[in-house]
């Protein structure tokens, strides 16, 4: 968790905000499937795909935590190198790559990095967020 | 590959996103406290953009199988805000214009689409 309040004015581009380690267990799959129902696809002993934005919002929010209440996510652009396995514990990273205020809004982008315990890459993030202030 | 995805459709419930909330560690009040969110810019609760979002994986992983989302590329904008009970369709179909990848989007019960963007299954 960060010192302070990471606002808009706070944010420093490309300066590492550190690395949130996660792992996706059951009760975690239980939790999701209570959301979406089944897996789709024939997952067996993989993450299912459709968790990507789940473990990288995790890690981005707990990386930028504290932050303004507010925020909304405007844009995401994935690259799913492999679907972990169950268990597989997950590093991210997270960096800020721009920001700048259009229309009275303040545009951060963020790209985030997700390996597996091994280091092999699994995820590649680049997320677009109106920050709150 | 089809010319369709097969579409995917979920019911947004505040029990599903205040389940989503929890999974993310994301307490966000404009999610989950009416009084909060009745004060920001979008006048009351919405959901997380990428509750929605998911499906289009989950639409690429019926449609292909879950194993071709290894290699997978999405990109995609939250064009509208999705409210409390809206019920949200996933679709795509292939471009076009790049015959690779299809252009997606989800659409609430109007017809109204949320989100819009690409998807690209792997290889």
């Amino acid at each position: 968790m960060l010192s302070e309040l990471l606002t808009y004015d706070r944010i420093q581009i490309g300066e590492s905000l550190g690395v949130f380690e996660t792992r996706v267990d059951a009760d975690a799959l239980a939790l999701w499937r209570s959301i979406y129902g089944d897996d789709v696809g024939g997952n067996t002993d993989t993450v299912p795909p459709d968790m990507i934005s789940a473990i990288v919002m995790t890690a981005q929010l707990e990386l930028t935590n504290p932050h303004p209440d507010g925020g909304l996510h405007a844009g995401q652009h994935y690259v799913l190198h492999h679907r972990p396995r169950i268990g597989d514990v997950l590093s991210t990273t997270s960096t800020p790559l721009s920001k700048e205020i259009r229309k009275g809004r303040r545009w951060v982008k963020m790209k985030t990095e997700t390996r597996d315990q091994d280091g092999r890459m699994v995820y590649e993030t680049i997320v677009t967020i109106i920050w709150a202030a | 590959m089809p010319s369709e995805l097969q579409p995917v459709s979920l019911k947004i419930t505040q029990p599903r996103i205040n389940a989503y909330a929890k999974i993310t560690r994301d307490p966000n009040p404009i999610h989950l406290d009416a009084e909060f969110a009745a004060t920001t810019e979008m006048r009351g609760i919405i959901a997380h953009g990428t509750l929605s979002l998911n499906l289009l994986w989950r639409a690429l992983a019926g449609t292909f199988g879950a194993e071709a989302c290894d290699g997978a590329e999405m990109d995609v904008r939250f064009v509208r805000p999705v409210r409390v009970d809206d019920v949200v369709t996933a679709a795509g179909h292939r471009d076009e214009a790049d015959p690779s990848r299809y252009l997606v989007q989800v659409t609430n019960q109007a017809g109204e689409a949320v989100i819009t963007g690409w998807a690209r299954p792997g290889t």
